[in-house]
């Protein structure tokens, strides 16, 4: 009877192990995780997507502008690629309507990965391993649709849904956050206006905004309008989501500020940071007159959004 | 006898004291094509949270009379919206039909929200 025991231990310790060893299938998002960390979408294979959204950052950089291939930077801010799954368009511009669009863009740019994407494709085409997950998932070799396909659907796994913040309202942990935090909330919702933009699940109504960053000398990145061509739109970005932003300085379109206190700072008195803005929304029209405690919360309960996974251990 | 009694007696006080109007606990939709889950927990004390995928998005407080609910969040600048609460599905799910509501983006997406009762393990 011993014996039977032990023989069934050791066939389920191989079988256990087998699977952790041999993988023959697997998802369209493992793919994209698989491509997402290879250098081989870049034209000098040393840049990746998560060379700019590094995973520590919440898939952000650290820089105010990023460096891609050769050196060359672009001009701006790397965006948190985390909680992209309800989100309406991407760029800082809203230049790619679905995430598939938004995923081949930095292959092909030239400041960041400079690969055109037929001949990523190649060399997709000439990599034994990515031929077969390609041919496994789809059928067929890679193109560039099933290339956008699976990095898309990796960067939609990139949620997070478990911060202190989550904790006090979803669980309806109270001991979940600090006073600091709860007041910092107050704050954000009402005196500090946050809200009027940074609503919804993942603290951005989607919208394109002129925050008073753009004064048509120094600061001459029109945004919004070399997407649309309107006159209207000169000087509007997307707003960001706030998930994780403790995480993912600098901040802003072109990462000016580099941390969250200059940023609480910015919206308190724009005026008074950038004197000559041109067309900068209504809503920051009037100091907003914060204290220091005011700022302070405000600041606490930013930080309470970041996911327990980023908690050091 | 009498402290069987006495207990029995701040129990019956704590429930009369409780909303029971079917409304509180924990309500959800089902997954949308995309996957997304929207919910809400309207709580004993006449406040409720809403989420999407578990994120939590607005609070705001409640109040019942009859047939009709009234809600004030944060968020859509204060405005208050009057829903009408329809329970079928042996009260397990539920429609907020809208009555009136000048915050048009809650409205839009209460009309056409099913939620059903998320039950306790």
């Amino acid at each position: 009877m011993k014996k039977y025991v032990i023989i069934i231990i050791v066939t389920f310790a191989i079988g256990s192990m087998g699977s952790g060893f041999q993988k023959d299938s697997m998802t369209r998002a493992e793919l994209g995780k698989l491509l997402f960390f290879d250098p081989i979408l870049s034209k000098n294979r040393t840049i990746s997507c998560a060379s700019c959204h590094r995973p520590e950052f919440a898939f952000a950089d650290t820089s105010a502008t990023s460096v891609g291939d050769d050196g060359k930077r672009g001009k701006r801010n790397t965006p948190s690629a985390m909680n992209v799954l309800l989100q309406h368009t991407f760029f800082w511009d809203g230049r790619a309507k679905t995430l598939e669009q938004q995923a081949l863009a930095p292959i092909e740019n030239p400041v960041e990965m400079n690969l055109p994407i037929n001949d990523a494709i190649a060399r997709l085409r000439d990599n034994k391993k990515y031929q077969d997950y390609f041919r496994q998932l789809f059928g067929k070799e890679p193109d560039s649709a099933n290339l956008a396909l699976v990095i898309a659907a990796f960067e939609r796994t990139l949620e997070t849904s478990e911060s202190p913040f989550d904790k006090w309202k979803f669980e309806e942990d109270e001991l979940a956050v600090s006073e600091e935090v709860k007041n910092g909330f107050v704050i954000f919702g009402t005196k500090g206006k946050c809200i009027q933009c940074h609503f919804g699940p993942n603290f951005t109504q989607h919208e394109f905004r002129n925050i008073g960053l753009f004064n048509g000398a120094d600061l001459n990145d029109s945004g919004r309008a070399l997407i649309t061509h309107k006159t209207e739109d000169v000087g509007k970005f997307k707003t960001p989501g706030l998930r994780n932003t403790a995480l993912t300085a600098p901040y802003m379109h072109n990462g000016q500020f580099k941390t969250l206190n200059d940023v609480i700072e910015f919206y308190n008195d724009p005026g008074k940071i950038v004197p000559n803005a041109i067309n900068r929304d209504t809503l920051l029209a009037k100091p907003l007159g914060l204290t220091a405690k005011e700022k302070s919360d405000l600041e606490a309960f930013l930080v309470a959004l970041t996911d327990k996974r980023f908690s050091k251990k | 006898m009498l402290k069987t009694c006495v207990i029995t007696t701040a129990i019956m006080a704590f429930i009369s004291f409780t909303p029971d109007n079917g409304l509180v606990g924990r309500w959800e939709t089902k997954p949308s094509v995309n996957g997304n889950v929207t919910g809400v927990v309207f709580k004993a004390d006449n406040t409720y949270e809403a989420y999407v995928n578990k994120k939590p998005f607005v609070s705001g407080r409640y109040q019942i009379k009859d047939s009709l609910i009234t809600i004030k969040e944060i968020g859509c600048q204060d405005y208050v919206g009057t829903y009408k609460l329809v329970f079928f599905s042996n009260s397990d799910s539920l429609r907020l039909v809208p009555v009136s509501d000048s915050c048009q983006q809650r409205r839009e997406g209460m009309a056409r929200t099913i939620l059903g009762r998320v039950k306790k393990a």
